[in-house]
């Protein structure tokens, strides 16, 4: 798996997958999980290069799950796609380890300018 | 509270969606048969709360655009009743993501949607009846049908 998404909206979800091809990014697996805590059994199994999650998600958020990788020890890196625009939400969430913090909504060029350092120029 | 202008709403949903959108700021019009829908939003960190009313057709667009829907099959879709999981996840996803541009104080939170305005209760529910604000739009979406969205808000805690 190159990338777990982790959003509750399965719409949002096909969404990034669509702006991750439009950016360039081919033959990515992606694997899917609809909140932190789902994705962490995930984790348990295969890991990702990437970690792409929303914020706001019912059972575990994306900040707490977050949290819970990193004391894990797990470095993978990890970024947001939120609309959670604040700059507090940003602070908290780079203070946390997260790589990046996409607001939604978002354009295939953000994709590319947030993932190329990652993943490698595409 | 600091309501977002017109063109702060347009440019957002042009961004999202990849097409003209454009709102424009109108006065109150007579209630029609249009199927409304309701996002409710906590305002944090005041314990505040926004309501948005939109008509169905208008989210509708919004999200079929986002799902790769034409106008027609948005329509097809919206003539059923409940609407149809894919078209209502997106507009769910739409009303989340309005949450990032429906205030320039605080934070709002998107909390959920309901189509029974009966079903906004606690503090969204006072802010919808009494408002300290509210703002009404005529949206339109290129290409698709366009719509009333109106925004409700206040500006102290209840």
């Amino acid at each position: 798996m190159d990338i777990l998404l982790v959003d509750d909206s399965k719409t949002m979800r096909g969404i990034v997958q669509r702006a991750i091809r439009q950016a360039g990014f081919r033959g990515l697996t992606v694997g899917e999980a609809e909140n932190g805590a789902q994705a962490l059994e995930k984790l348990r199994e295969e890991q990702p290069k990437l970690i792409l999650s929303d914020w706001n998600m019912p059972e575990m958020s994306g900040i707490d799950f977050l949290v819970q990788v990193r004391a894990s020890a797990n470095k993978v890196p990890f970024g947001f796609i939120t609309s959670e625009a604040s700059a507090t939400i940003r602070e908290l969430a780079m203070r946390s380890g997260a790589s990046f913090l996409i607001t939604k909504p978002f354009s295939p060029e953000t994709i590319q300018e947030a993932l190329s350092p990652i993943l490698g120029k595409c | 509270m600091s309501e977002p202008t017109p063109y702060a709403l347009s440019k957002h949903f042009s961004d999202l969606i990849g097409r003209k959108v454009t709102f424009t700021q109108t006065t109150a019009a007579p209630e029609t048969k249009i199927k409304q829908i309701y996002g409710i939003y906590a305002v944090l960190p005041g314990e505040t709360a926004i309501v948005v009313k939109s008509d169905l057709p208008l989210l509708g667009s919004l999200a079929g655009v986002l799902v790769g829907l034409p106008d027609s099959s948005v329509k097809e879709h919206l003539a059923v009743s409940p609407v149809e999981e894919l078209l209502r996840d997106a507009i769910h996803e739409v009303l989340n993501i309005t949450s990032a541009v429906i205030t320039t104080e605080g934070r709002a939170v998107f909390v959920r949607m309901v189509a029974d305005p009966l079903l906004i209760d606690g503090t969204a529910g006072k802010v919808f009846k009494k408002p300290d604000h509210r703002s009404y739009f005529n949206v339109l979406v290129d290409g698709y049908q366009g719509g009333k969205f109106t925004i409700f808000a206040q500006s102290a805690p209840v």
